[in-house]
């Protein structure tokens, strides 16, 4: 590595190819410039530049979450708005470096690039979560006069019935998420299932069942997404987000070839 | 309830991606943020190591950002909780609150009755607090 102190370094969003479309005025991550393409021999890297004393760094990032926040999202969504215009193979969060080494990397890894570009195609990511049960558990607790008569054990009772109805939730939930995986699949070109959210990061009442995310081909995003529309029901309630780029369905690690600084 | 509930970027700005989808209108939410971090740690193309010019400690970042996801209280313990400070979900958080309140509040009211009723308070003290 050259261990000179670059003037300018390139926060690095995603490979496109050459000639994607990108509007004049996105804006990249704090501390960065507008996103511009990096063109060499028919590929591109996304990326907006700064100095190497505005882009995040590693002290910012660890210590300030107000500020990783801030980038983390930012990120996101310059990946996603390139994905609306062409095809990205999107990199890694916090991937920072010259740009003749974007450029280095572009043309030693050209044929690595190009399959991986030919096996995701045009797909794009899309992720299905299920929830189950409702804040409307806490409505039916039992209603009564407050003070009356052995409400505190009406109460407490129905507490325990409460924790009943979760459990039968929670078994309905598994069965249609287990259901609607299946369904997914079968129209999708891949799916990878995802760690479940607590509610402390849902910040929702209900309870996640179901996380995964798929690679859907754009012929079948209309098929795919009326399977998860049709999937809800009186407490289960599907949520779609995306299209995102293919983060999950794009495994390439290049960073162990010598050939780069070639 | 609608079974379908499309969720944009959490930028107002730049993204729009439900626009258009299905004809069903992007409901952008910071709630988001969860399903942004599922997809940009560990994943998506490495290009690190040889060429990374200062960003020494991107597995120690996603490391912080799981164990800040994994647990609430630890979170807390070493300042990581925002989710705390975003309007979403500090708006989650005070109606938990309020809820939590009137719940406790309604429980004092009840052992205060249950006191005065001789006969009941033995079982009922085993569930005091």
């Amino acid at each position: 590595m050259d261990t000179e102190q670059p003037r300018e370094l390139c926060w690095v969003y995603g490979i496109l190819r050459e000639g994607h479309p990108i509007a004049p005025d996105m804006t990249g991550v704090p501390g960065s410039g507008p996103v511009e393409a990096i063109s060499e021999g028919g590929l591109a890297a996304a990326v907006s530049r700064g100095a190497p004393d505005t882009m995040p760094s590693d002290e910012v990032l660890m210590d300030d979450n107000e500020r990783l926040r801030t980038v983390l999202l930012a990120h996101d969504a310059v990946q996603r708005a390139l994905v609306e215009d062409g095809d990205v193979l999107p990199t890694r969060f916090a991937t920072v470096c010259t740009e003749t080494d974007a450029r280095s990397l572009l043309s030693a890894h050209r044929p690595t690039l190009d399959s991986a570009f030919a096996q995701v195609g045009s797909q794009r990511e899309w992720g299905v979560q299920m929830f189950v049960g409702a804040g409307s558990a806490h409505h039916s607790a039992p209603r009564q006069r407050r003070d009356a008569p052995g409400a505190g054990r009406a109460y407490l009772a129905g507490r325990q019935e409460q924790a009943r109805q979760r459990g039968t939730r929670h078994e309905r939930g598994k069965r249609s998420s287990e259901d609607l995986h299946g369904r997914l699949a079968s129209v999708a070109t891949a799916g990878v299932r995802i760690g479940l959210h607590a509610q402390h990061v849902t910040g929702r009442t209900d309870e996640m069942v179901y996380n995964a995310s798929f690679l859907v081909a754009r012929e079948a995003e209309d098929r795919f997404k009326a399977i998860v529309t049709r999937a809800g029901g009186a407490d289960i309630t599907c949520v779609l987000t995306g299209p995102w780029p293919p983060h999950h369905f794009v495994d390439l690690d290049l960073s162990g070839d010598a050939n780069v600084h070639a | 309830m609608t079974a379908w509930e499309p969720q944009g970027s959490p930028f107002g700005t730049s993204a729009s991606p439900m626009a258009g989808a299905a004809g069903i209108a992007p409901a952008p939410s910071p709630a988001g943020l969860a399903d942004v971090l599922d997809r940009i740690l560990d994943k998506g193309l490495v290009v690190a190591g040889d060429i990374r010019v200062d960003l020494v400690g991107v597995e120690l970042l996603t490391i912080k950002i799981r164990l800040l996801l994994a647990s609430a209280d630890r979170a807390a313990e070493l300042g990581m909780d925002w989710w705390r400070t975003d309007p979403y979900f500090s708006s989650k958080a005070l109606a938990l609150e309020e809820e939590n309140r009137a719940l406790r509040q309604r429980l004092d009211r009840l052992e205060d009755a249950l006191e005065t009723s001789s006969e009941e308070e033995e079982d009922e003290d085993e569930y005091a607090d």
